[in-house]
């Protein structure tokens, strides 16, 4: 597991937004996971309306950042990469990041 | 006019904090003047207190040397046309002394300081001494809504969020601890790690030990009460997870710094917060302590 928000070095890596006085996590993933959430980015619509705003204190939304320096963002619905904003209704995105975090690394988050 | 002889004048203009202040000795006929104007006045008016510790324009101080004169101790201050000193507390004969003594063209332009010193001077000449408050948009946000029932605390630091929160290494390098602490050191400060004793557990104990090896005290009694001294701070802990903290501000209510995002003065039902034991904390359920931050003393790292 890394502790900075950069990308791992030739990999994909996931980080949640969760903590406040330790870093926040990131941790490598398969590339086949990180290629399935880049196919399901492509397929989601684009975003319209207000924003959910993530709370100041605990789980704040999680990210994914590419071998090539692109990264998303993902917090309840919304899913982000650059300026680019998209809806995913069944948080897919989000769930399948969450879901890759290796035990004990994040505190329990309900989504 | 009584002529001195033998004295020497020496003037200090008290107006810097870090760079020594401009002084000036003044000897025969501008020293002779300058006594002359200098001279206390019978005249009834309000005598505001002598002036404190501020930053800016403090008055002119002045030391006698050789053979002292009657009326005037051998230092003495001048603020705001008042000359405070030893048994010395009242007007200078001359009202217009200090715009004469620090214009460019009076004593103090031959130390060639230049026009931009001079007009920067009478700047701060002209303002009166800071009363405190003086806060951002949100600072007088929170006063509008609601500021009044809490006690202002003049020790503690401004809410300032800017300042932190700018997109870059100040905000993603420090985090709650150093926010509460006001003390940036861009390593996302861990309680107890600058003095080699770093919790070892997430727990309240654990954590406030570390911050105490820090030099933080621990005031488990404040009850949300300013310290007369240094600013207040909370302490609380998702157990076994992370620890967070907050800190109180200047008008009484509270802010705090999650990680690497922006500083804030809401909790997460965004409500101000006049007391982080009662603020939605979401997973930080344990309050663990108010402390006491003394500034200076602190190292954290």
């Amino acid at each position: 597991m890394g502790t900075s928000r950069s990308p791992e070095t030739g990999g994909w890596t996931a980080g949640a937004s969760v903590y406040s006085g330790r870093r926040d996590p990131t941790w490598p993933i398969p590339v086949e996971l990180g290629f399935r959430l880049e196919r399901l980015w492509n397929q989601l619509p684009p975003w319209s309306g207000a924003r959910p705003r993530p709370p100041p204190l605990g789980y704040r939304g999680c990210s994914l950042v590419a071998p090539d320096g692109r990264e998303w963002t993902a917090f309840q619905e919304l899913v982000i990469q650059a300026v680019d904003a998209r809806r995913d209704r069944d948080r897919e995105f989000e769930r399948l990041v969450i879901a890759s975090a290796p035990p004990g690394i994040l505190p329990p988050i309900s989504l | 006019m009584e002529v001195l002889r033998g004295m020497a004048l020496i003037v200090t203009v008290d107006v810097f904090s870090g760079r020594p202040n401009p002084v000036l000795v003044l000897e025969g006929r501008e020293e002779q003047e300058t006594l002359a104007r200098l001279r206390p006045s019978r005249q009834p008016v309000k005598i505001p207190s002598a002036p404190e510790s501020f930053l800016g324009y403090r008055g002119l101080r002045f030391e006698l040397t050789g053979r002292a004169r009657a009326n005037l101790p051998p230092a003495f201050r001048i603020y705001d046309g008042v000359l405070f000193g030893e048994d010395l507390r009242a007007p200078a004969s001359d009202p217009g002394f200090e715009a004469w003594f620090t214009s460019q063209g009076g004593p103090l332009g031959r130390l060639g300081l230049g026009r931009a010193f001079h007009e920067r001077l009478e700047a701060w000449r002209m303002r009166k001494p800071p009363e405190g408050g003086d806060g951002d948009d949100d600072d007088r946000r929170e006063r509008q809504e609601g500021h009044g029932k809490r006690g202002r605390c003049e020790c503690a630091p401004m809410y300032e969020p800017a300042w932190w929160n700018d997109g870059g290494q100040r905000q993603w390098n420090n985090n709650c601890y150093n926010y509460s602490t006001n003390y940036r050191s861009d390593t996302f400060a861990q309680p107890g790690l600058a003095s080699g004793a770093m919790y070892a557990t997430l727990s309240c104990k654990d954590v406030r030990a570390g911050a105490v090896a820090d030099d933080l005290i621990a005031e488990p009694k404040a009850n949300n009460r300013c310290p007369k001294e240094g600013h207040l701070v909370a302490l609380v802990v998702a157990p076994g997870y992370d620890f967070h903290w907050y800190r109180k501000g200047r008008t009484g209510y509270w802010s705090h710094k999650p990680g690497g995002t922006q500083a804030t003065n809401r909790d997460n039902s965004g409500n101000l917060i006049p007391d982080p034991r009662t603020a939605d904390r979401g997973p930080y359920v344990d309050f663990c302590t108010f402390m006491v931050v003394m500034h200076g003393h602190i190292k954290i790292a």
